[in-house]
């Protein structure tokens, strides 16, 4: 009975402490949504804005050659600087080697961002295809750019994991390989795993927090901008999906195993 | 972490590097280092695994400490 009665204490206080929170974090979001649409209503910064974006809309094609050439430097250069680690690496020193292991997150990170941000302003200049004079020349300069990029990010993502496959004596896996996610995450053992759960659940949870807040300043936008239905829509949706795999994914690995361990 | 362990004494005494322990006990080096830095608690098979290797008993690699 006593400990029926702590349960309850400790789940009412737990909720009052969400309950509190959450209306704490709908006021903050409301808050910087009047802000931020009291700011972008003021005609200097609508003009420095919107000539930010003019600027990023005329040049984004050489946003997106620029942001390749120097982020491809610097993926080569930390796998060169971790290559020559490695090298030197007596096989004893452990903060040498987890240096390397940083060099190489660190490389792998940067070749992600790369790829969603180049995919942005790629997507950006190709929908603004008409300006230019011949469109069949900007078609094949988009063409030629877009698979020029996108073949060094997955040749670089390509050596940095066979390098680190090599280098703690794991079976290579091929990014290329078409099973690559499933056959990765089995590969890993209970350590590796770990981190990939409090990793991905760090990620799903910000998530919610980056929704929220991307669907204020979508609603601020559509009230003082007028950009339409469209972002909010698909903010929405995304949101939607998102905590539709992660009740899926629940459902399914706590009545699965039940089910497995009922037969 | 409630959880100390003296993984790293325990290896040194035996000569050998994480990669080497972690082969010895079917792990990689990441999971051992995690393990010595206290972030990570393994697994009951793990750290029998581990103190077999040791040839002591799992109470002498790991120890439980209330906070």
């Amino acid at each position: 009975m006593q400990i029926d009665d702590m349960k309850k204490d400790i789940r009412i206080d737990s909720n009052r402490k969400t309950v509190l929170k959450f209306i704490a974090f709908m006021l903050l979001a409301v808050f910087m949504g009047f802000i931020f649409g009291i700011v972008m209503d003021n005609e200097i910064i609508k003009a420095c804005f919107i000539s930010a974006y003019d600027v990023l809309r005329q040049y984004e094609l050489h946003f997106y050659l620029v942001l390749n050439i120097v982020m491809c430097s610097l993926c080569i250069g930390l796998y060169v600087k971790s290559k020559i680690l490695a090298e030197k690496w007596d096989g004893v020193d452990e903060n040498q080697i987890d240096k390397i292991d940083v060099y190489l997150d660190i490389a792998g990170s940067i070749n992600w961002f790369t790829l969603i941000a180049g995919v942005m302003l790629w997507g950006l200049s190709i929908s603004n295809i008409k300006r230019w004079a011949d469109p069949k020349t900007a078609w094949i300069i988009h063409m030629v750019l877009v698979f020029f990029c996108i073949g060094w990010t997955f040749t670089m993502r390509g050596k940095i994991m066979s390098f680190k496959h090599k280098l703690d004596c794991e079976e290579k896996i091929h990014v290329l390989d078409l099973h690559f996610e499933r056959k990765y995450f089995e590969s890993r053992d209970e350590g590796q795993k770990m981190i990939i759960y409090r990793a991905t659940y760090d990620a799903h949870k910000g998530l919610h927090y980056i929704y929220a807040v991307l669907f204020f300043i979508a609603i601020t936008c559509k009230l003082f901008f007028g950009t339409g239905d469209f972002p909010v829509v698909i903010i929405c949706v995304a949101w939607f999906m998102e905590m539709m795999i992660y009740t899926k994914s629940v459902f399914k690995y706590k009545y699965q195993d039940k089910k497995e361990r009922g037969r | 972490m409630p959880l100390k362990n003296h993984l790293k004494e325990l290896r040194a005494r035996l000569g050998v590097n994480q990669q080497e322990m972690g082969a010895l006990v079917g792990t990689s080096r990441q999971t051992i280092s995690q393990i010595e830095r206290g972030d990570y608690s393994p697994s009951v098979t793990l750290a029998l695994k581990i103190a077999k290797t040791c040839g002591v008993t799992v109470e002498e690699v790991f120890e439980y400490t209330e906070e």
